[in-house]
């Protein structure tokens, strides 16, 4: 007791003597490590060292030859005192250099030169401890002086002797002369109900009627003590929860799926010791259930609870709350003559107090975080989604389970597929939340939503891998206007030229292969990326190229669009290299362009037609091809970069 | 060395030595104005008489300042209360019931009473299964209820008044910092605090009490909110209470399962319960990862959980959604814990030994939500 104030630096009363300290130095060869172990785990001395080196710890033991000021019987050997220690270690130290390979060696050293540091930092101490003092003290702060220390202390014990005038009642409680408590019965009570946050209440056993609440009950359930005492707790509990409850009350010969389990091995103890858990005084119980609270506010309350009509209204009225207390059983004998159900001479109990939880948790069709137009999907490192939430449904047609295992790639515009690439590779790279820009989401209906998203990919805590990407999706604006869409509607024109049906399922086939192809590249990109940074030889060739030195893939799609690809597999690099720079392939973009733009649109076309040669037109999965494409060109400097982003691809 | 030198020191000698004696004597009377155990009094040194009692001016203004407030409370919910009383007593039509409640009402206080007689307070720490401490904002723990012994093998006399981060992991120091913080907490939530340190605990695993020196350290999962005292000294404090995490003796009922993971927290076990209350049969979730399983919205407070179980090796997580197979979800409270190999040679070793797997309780606290909504593949089959 005594040994531990002193080793947290509590400088004792009797270190006055203003002779010298006599130290004994204990140490062995270890102690050469001391002085590096960080000054903090010295003084909060941590049990991996002390424990690990168990002698190589200088103790430090000063003979105190005049204890200056005991104030009782303070003994005057003073052991392991921090601040002591502190300046013992360079002692140490120095002493090791003379005797390095004595081990266990005992020496008596006296030190003159630390003693008036010593002492300078008790009197530091004491002096931040009277101020601390002074702080708390009514009588003290008016005054505009510092007041000296005794002064100050005496002020205090008046303060004290006030206080406990004030708080008679308590001190001279029976309680408090058998046992000192620290606080007042009371006052406790309430600091643990505070601290708590929560209610107590004590259920009988058998019955599950309510013997007593706290008060604080209606603050959490909104409903007053005295309505519930007396009640059964099972009409206040989730019907769907009574079951949980009853099996918390009652024997464990009914419910033998209850087993315990040891924390050391996670295995499960599946002997129970009949009855030895339950019942049985003291055995803890820690359990959720939801509760009914009250809706109607206490203040102008002043008619019965209507039953909720809707289902809405049943679920907001629950609330969560983790009950935890344990059972007990008290002698019944002044229950017996008023209560008929009592048989037994115990009355066992639950004693339990109940926190609600915090989360919004009790009222969970509101909790979801997201605004009705945003929703959040989660997909896989290629891109096929694992996770849609409801709320995609009302914004793009599908269902959840008809997005599910597909490629997001599918869905995005065929402009938008680029940027939307690199993003996913940028993403895949980087542990901040990654925004796209605006791009385009086809709805069921075939027609596009303008989307924004934010990405961020998750990475395992523990093995540090990426394990998918979580986007987070906004809806940017009205969903699909014509001025919108208008490569969409380019497509259906065309399409409306052909057979509607098996063009269209054609083209969505063609679109599931190559789109969904994009994804899975950037995802072997990374796994590549990976494979060559684990070997050390990759240096600086990584498959990666920043984003923003790789070039607009203007060229590479401009090639591609003519040639007959029908796989993945038969891009080629030798292919993309050869980059032509696609002006044939721009002119007849060009010409379809202009054919649907007003004459005014004409430089813009042009422009498009300089840099990225009219994605629009392209079929989708031509533009995928060329997505890809540009994916495995690895050094594409062709051409300036050109900002996707800064582009009107309409009007 | 003149006579009249040595009178001079003789008499500053003289009177250093009643300066101290007056000071002696005034920390004693000060000692005794505690509500310590006599036994205790002698022990203590006189910075440590100080530091009580500023922890004990302190928690006492903590506490008038709640008295009042609470004064207030109560002259409300009184009138609320009669009011209510009158209002629950109309709606009960049937006479016998209600003679019957006021009756069972009655019986309520009555135990009440026989309550307060039985120490009403222990009861109250026992219910926690832990203990109170107040700190302030400045780190100082100004009171700690005594029953921290039990739990910590560290007494209530020894912490109180000093620092928090004295006594806690360093690596957690941040987090308490954040934690006492004014301004931290869920936002919305009231100040509410709720959040895992390891502290100091002298008591080992079969019950014997070691050195302070060889203390190791105990994983505790702190819940509380902030107090603003603003009559008199100004104070703020975080009240809160300390509960060890242990799945031992955790009586495992029907809407709980048990289950193991890697450290990546894939699936390397999972009980059978788990197929009554998700649908998933154990067999097909060995090497899913909890993350596959979570609603995405929860990412957050399963990734947080995970963390501490890294880092503390234990951990709560809080409430969060879990998919159902074949659509919906349910909320749920996940208790876990790393299992190391054990090390019976050395028990408190600085070193942690390896980690065999993290052992799981999964409360499941509703029924199925939206049960037609399929939101993730792993629902599908």
């Amino acid at each position: 007791m005594l040994l531990q104030f002193l080793m947290l630096g509590e400088m004792p009363a009797g270190k006055e003597e203003r002779g010298q300290g006599w130290n004994i130095v204990l140490h062995s060869t270890s102690v050469r490590n001391d002085p590096k172990i960080p000054r903090h785990s010295q003084g909060s001395l941590q049990l991996g060292e002390t424990n690990s080196l168990p002698v190589s710890r200088p103790d430090v033991i000063t003979h105190h030859l005049t204890g200056a000021m005991p104030i009782q019987e303070l003994s005057r050997k003073r052991k392991g005192d921090l601040d002591n220690r502190e300046d013992g270690d360079a002692e140490i130290e120095e002493e090791q250099s003379r005797s390095e390979d004595d081990d266990q060696q005992v020496k008596i050293k006296c030190f003159r030169e630390p003693h008036s540091q010593i002492e300078k930092r008790r009197r530091d101490k004491m002096n931040t401890l009277i101020d601390e003092l002074s702080a708390m003290i009514p009588s003290c702060n008016p005054m505009a002086r510092k007041l000296d220390k005794l002064t100050v202390l005496r002020m205090a014990v008046q303060h004290l002797k006030a206080l406990k005038a004030g708080a008679s009642s308590s001190f001279t409680d029976v309680n408090y002369k058998r046992k000192p408590s620290f606080l007042p019965q009371d006052d406790l009570k309430h600091l643990v109900l505070t601290a708590a946050d929560g209610f107590l209440f004590v259920v009988s056993c058998d019955r599950g009627k309510i013997l007593f609440t706290s008060e604080s009950v209606s603050k959490f359930l909104n409903y007053s003590r005295l309505e519930l005492i007396g009640q059964s707790l099972f009409d206040y509990v989730h019907p769907k929860d009574i079951s949980k409850v009853k099996e918390q009350l009652s024997a464990s010969g009914l419910y033998p799926r209850e087993r315990l389990i040891d924390a050391k091995t996670g295995l499960q103890v599946q002997d129970l010791p009949v009855g030895a858990v339950q019942l049985c005084t003291g055995a803890r119980r820690s359990f959720f259930c939801r509760m009914k609270h009250s809706r109607t506010v206490m203040k102008t309350e002043d008619k019965t609870i209507q039953p909720s009509s809707s289902k809405k209204k049943e679920s907001q009225r629950y609330c969560t709350v983790h009950c935890t207390g344990y059972m007990r059983s008290w002698p019944s004998t002044q229950l017996d003559a008023e209560s008929d159900d009592n048989e037994f001479s115990h009355l066992s109990c639950l004693v339990a107090v109940c926190r609600v939880h915090p989360n919004n948790a009790c009222q969970p069709s509101l909790e979801v975080k997201v605004k009705p137009t945003q929703f959040v999907t989660r997909f896989a490192i290629d891109g096929k989604f694992t996770f849609v939430d409801q709320q995609a449904t009302t914004v793009l047609g599908y269902l959840p389970q008809e997005l599910l295992g597909t490629s997001c790639y599918e869905y995005f515009h065929q402009d938008d597929l680029q940027h939307l690439a690199e993003t996913h590779r940028k993403v895949l790279r980087s542990k901040e939340k990654i925004e796209t820009s605006c791009y385009k989401f086809k709805t069921k209906h075939g027609s596009f939503v303008k989307l924004q998203s934010q990405w961020f990919s998750f990475i395992n805590p523990w093995t540090k891998e990426i394990e998918f990407i979580v986007s987070t999706n906004r809806v940017l604006g009205p969903g699909h206007t014509e001025a919108e869409q208008p490569s969409s509607s380019k497509l259906l024109d065309e399409e409306s030229k052909r057979t509607i049906l098996i063009p269209g399922i054609s083209s969505g086939m063609a679109t599931m292969i190559y789109a969904g192809s994009i994804g899975t590249q950037i995802a072997n990109e990374l796994l590549d990326s990976n494979r060559v940074n684990c070997s050390p030889s990759s240096g600086t060739s990584s498959p990666f190229c920043p984003p923003q030195d790789r070039s607009p893939m203007v060229s590479s799609h401009a090639n591609m669009p003519n040639e007959e690809v029908t796989d993945s597999d038969t891009v080629s690099k030798p292919r993309l290299q050869s980059a032509s720079k696609g002006a044939t392939y721009a002119g007849s973009n060009t010409h379809m362009d202009t054919a649907r733009s007003p004459p005014g649109e004409s430089s813009q076309m042009d422009l498009d037609s300089m840099v990225g040669p009219g994605l629009g037109i392209l079929s989708n999965d031509e533009a995928a091809m060329a997505v890809i494409m540009s994916l495995l060109e690895t050094d594409a400097n062709l051409g300036d970069a050109v900002d996707f982003d800064n582009m009107h691809w309409s009007h | 060395m003149t006579p009249e030198r040595e009178r001079r020191r003789i008499m500053s000698c003289e009177a250093a030595r009643a300066r101290r004696r007056a000071e002696s004597q005034v920390l004693i009377d000060m000692s005794q104005l505690l509500p310590l155990p006599s036994s205790l009094r002698p022990q203590l040194d006189k910075p440590s008489i100080i530091r009580l009692t500023i922890s004990y001016l302190r928690i006492h203004t903590l506490l008038s300042g709640f008295a009042d407030r609470q004064r207030r409370d109560e002259e409300g919910e009184r009138e609320t209360r009669e009011r209510r009383g009158a209002g629950a007593r109309e709606r009960r039509e049937e006479g016998d019931r209600e003679r019957r409640d006021a009756g069972d009402r009655e019986l309520g206080e009555g135990r009440e009473e026989q309550k307060k007689e039985m120490g009403e307070t222990d009861l109250y720490l026992r219910i926690l299964g832990g203990f109170v401490v107040v700190v302030t904002t400045e780190g100082d723990m100004i009171y700690l209820s005594d029953n921290i012994r039990e739990y910590m093998g560290l007494t209530q006399v020894e912490l109180m008044g000093h620092s928090i981060y004295d006594f806690t992991h360093p690596c957690d120091h941040k987090e308490i910092r954040d934690n006492l913080d004014l301004t931290a907490g869920q936002s919305g939530c009231g100040g509410l605090r709720d959040f895992l340190m390891r502290m100091k605990c002298t008591v080992t695993h079969k019950g014997r009490t070691v050195n302070l020196r060889s203390a190791g350290w105990r994983v505790l999962q702190c819940r509380g909110c902030l107090k603003v005292c603003v009559s008199g000294p100004s104070l703020t404090c975080v009240l809160f209470t300390c509960q060890p995490l242990s799945l031992t003796h955790t009586l495992l009922h029907t809407h709980t399962f048990t289950s193991h993971h890697s450290m990546d927290m894939r699936f390397t076990y999972c009980d059978q319960r788990v197929t009554g209350l998700l649908s998933y049969r154990p067999e097909e979730l060995l090497g899913v990862s909890v993350y596959d399983l979570c609603h995405t919205l929860d990412l957050h407070t399963l990734t947080k959980s995970h963390l501490n179980l890294c880092s503390k090796g234990q951990s709560v997580s809080g409430v969060y959604r879990v998919l159902v197979r074949g659509g919906g979800y349910m909320w749920a409270e996940t208790h876990s814990a790393v299992v190391s190999k054990p090390r019976p040679s050395q028990p408190h070793q600085s070193k942690p030994s390896p980690p065999l797997f993290v052992a799981c309780v999964t409360y499941i606290l509703s029924g199925v939500e939206e049960p037609t909504q399929l939101l993730s593949l792993g629902q599908m089959n």
